[in-house]
């Protein structure tokens, strides 16, 4: 018989069993429904996890903070509060940015010293989580509105991150926000660059409302972070923090970086295949880290944890749906000794009659997994756009939790043809045994 | 010398229903010669179908030997049985043997389908067969909605589509009425006479048998009389 006789047959088959196959066939669309949402949705989040680790070669960027870590943690490593302690200086980040395969080391400092801000001529105020960076081609993260700090970095300005464009209904038009100003209220009793503290011969009482006024200083927008990097900061030039961050107090001033060191310095590697060496030397000199490698393998890990186990409800699925089958055929088989006698009277080989049942088994899973993708489809992109407009409106990046590239639609489809053909392996192989002398006797 | 189309040396066959065992057919002989039409006859589990199965290459004995032109079947492996059945013998059965759902051309071009004759051909091939026997206008007809005569004679189309040397028609009338019967008798006799296939009708209905020219009774399992057969 040729193939396509094969597939006219069983198809014909199929038909003349309408409503037992039907069944069979919804059974097994649902089963390679389930497959193609899942392993989607699972898909989507690792896409969306790696591209929140891993924004603009992030993956080549060690963040190093002064105190050794102990454990490593799924989101960082948790830092021995008091053993090895260790200031963070100048001195740290030329050692660090000497190392090989470092192009570059550029220290933050968390300025604590900021309250809020508000931008001129809106009414919203934020929260500053505000801190001081070096301007550094090589560190600098691409900006989705105007641009770095000058290298001097000496100029009152600040980049502002994406979320409070969002918060300001500009996610759309972040530019609209560069040259405006900000006004920045500091901690009360701020002492720092811009601070107006009472002069020497000041009473008590005037110190004491000093220590509960805080001040007000401005500076313009110079850019607007991207999605996915600083995108909560406020970032200073570290001269300016450095100028903020002093105490002018009598007898003289006290640069508090200076004494409390910088938060952490961001170094970056050449390559990401040295990471991990250049991450080993670190440790050696004592120094904590978060190595956004690391984390991502952490995270990859998950994924693939996250992946097996809803691999394994839609491989579940599609066994439950291949009972099914199994059960069809058996009773296709049964229904059609008869015509297993007289196809086997006029000329059929054992082979045939068992490749027949086989196609029909096979086209059942053609069939609901054809439907089954079908539905996949428009259930993962349902999910999709229900989830982008649940982050829309809470003002965060819309990402795609469900991907369905091609590879999965074809497994979606070969996967319930696979599991067919194998259920209907013992149903073919009872088809192809029947003794034709014995059915068509009538027994 | 002559050499019969079909001998059967010493053939047995037993079939084991439960425990017990019967024995269908007992050291049967039997010579067939090319052309010759052969009514087959007997009571009700004598053994007329199995040697029919037999003879169609559907079963094997137990024990002896059949030869079809002078090469043994019991021999073949299930690839050249399953050609032997496609290409030189034809079946009609008591049943109808219809495939459900499926045109009578649909039934008539099975054979030709099975030997993976191009489908223009099998239709053309087909369509001749139905013309012989009188339904080539009910070709596109399902065969759910054919007549028991007209069934039976869609049988015989795909019996013959594969021009076979050997017609096996077991009980091809057990289902229909008189006239249907004769009508069906006449037309394996025009059969046996126009293309010179070898007949052997299996049937226990004695008025079905006056077209041929041997008749073979069995009982219990062995053939009991060989001789030429003339009508009362």
């Amino acid at each position: 018989m040729r193939w396509r006789d094969y597939l006219a047959t069983a198809s014909k088959n199929i038909r003349r069993q309408t409503v037992r196959s039907s069944l069979t066939i919804i059974a097994i669309s649902i089963s390679a429904t389930i497959l193609v949402t899942l392993l989607a949705i699972s898909l989507g989040a690792k896409k969306a996890l790696v591209n929140q680790l891993s924004p603009d070669g992030g993956l080549t960027d060690i963040l190093v903070t002064p105190n050794h870590p102990t454990s490593p943690g799924m989101f960082g490593s948790a830092q021995e509060v008091g053993q090895n302690q260790h200031v963070l200086n100048d001195e740290d980040v030329k050692n660090l940015a000497a190392l090989s395969h470092v192009q570059a080391a550029s220290p933050v400092a968390n300025i604590w010293e900021f309250k809020s801000f508000r931008v001129d001529g809106t009414d919203k105020d934020f929260v500053a989580q505000a801190e001081g960076v070096t301007p550094s081609p090589t560190t600098d993260k691409p900006l989705s509105a105007g641009q770095h700090f000058s290298v001097d970095g000496k100029s009152k300005e600040i980049i502002l991150g994406y979320t409070y464009a969002k918060g300001l209904g500009l996610a759309d038009n972040p530019q609209a926000l560069i040259g405006k100003t900000v006004t920045i209220t500091t901690q009360d009793g701020y002492l720092g660059d811009g601070a107006n503290p009472p002069g020497p011969g000041a009473t008590k009482d005037q110190w004491e409302t000093f220590a509960h006024t805080p001040s007000k200083l401005t500076a313009k927008i110079a850019g607007i972070t991207s999605t996915g990097s600083d995108e909560n900061a406020l970032l200073v030039p570290m001269s300016w923090a450095r100028q903020i961050r002093t105490q002018n107090i009598s007898p003289g001033p006290v640069d508090q970086i200076a004494v409390q060191g910088y938060s952490s310095i961001i170094i970056k590697i050449d390559n990401v295949a040295y990471v991990r060496p250049v991450s080993q030397v670190i440790n050696q000199m004592g120094f904590g880290q978060i190595v956004t490698l690391d984390q991502l393998d952490r995270l990859m890990q998950f994924s693939t944890i996250m992946w097996t186990i809803l691999g394994s409800i839609a491989l579940v699925a599609l066994i439950a749906a291949s009972l099914g089958v199994v059960n069809t055929m058996m009773m296709s088989v049964s229904e059609q000794r008869y015509m297993i006698g007289v196809m086997r009277a006029c000329g059929a080989r054992r082979s045939v009659v068992a490749k027949l049942f086989l196609v029909e088994s096979g086209l059942l899973g053609l069939i609901g997994g054809l439907i089954g993708v079908g539905l996949g489809t428009v259930a993962t992109t349902v999910i999709d756009q229900k989830i982008g407009l649940m982050l829309k409106a809470q003002n965060l990046s819309v990402v795609h939790v469900a991907i369905t590239p091609w590879w999965l639609l074809v497994l979606g489809v070969i996967m319930p043809i696979i599991f067919g053909i194998i259920s209907g392996l013992y149903p073919a192989y009872k088809a192809s045994r029947e003794d034709p002398a014995r059915v068509l006797a009538g027994e | 010398m002559h050499l019969p189309l079909i001998e059967l040396r010493s053939v047995s066959k037993h079939y084991k229903v439960g425990r017990e065992t019967s024995h269908v057919l007992k050291n049967v002989n039997l010579s067939v010669n090319k052309g010759e039409f052969i009514a087959i006859v007997g009571p009700s589990g004598s053994g007329k179908t199995t040697l029919g199965q037999i003879i169609g290459g559907l079963t094997q004995p137990d024990s002896g030997t059949v030869l079809v032109g002078g090469r043994p079947l019991d021999k073949r492996s299930d690839k050249r049985l399953s050609e032997y059945r496609n290409q030189q013998v034809g079946f009609v059965l008591q049943q109808f043997s219809l495939l459900p759902g499926y045109s009578a051309i649909e039934n008539v071009m099975l054979p030709l389908m099975l030997a993976k004759v191009n489908p223009k051909r099998r239709q053309i091939l087909a369509l001749e067969q139905l013309r012989a026997v009188g339904l080539a206008d009910k070709s596109r007809q399902s065969a759910n909605k054919l007549s028991g005569g007209e069934r039976q004679r869609v049988a015989i189309a795909r019996a013959l589509v594969m021009s076979p040397s050997i017609l096996i028609a077991d009980e091809p009338t057990g289902s229909l009425d008189a006239a249907h019967s004769q009508e069906i008798s006449s037309l394996l006799h025009q059969l046996n006479k126009l293309r010179g296939v070898t007949v052997l009708l299996i049937t226990h209905n004695l008025e079905l048998t006056r077209h041929a020219g041997r008749l073979l009774t069995i009982d219990n399992g062995q053939v009991i009389n060989k001789g030429s057969y003339a009508l009362a």
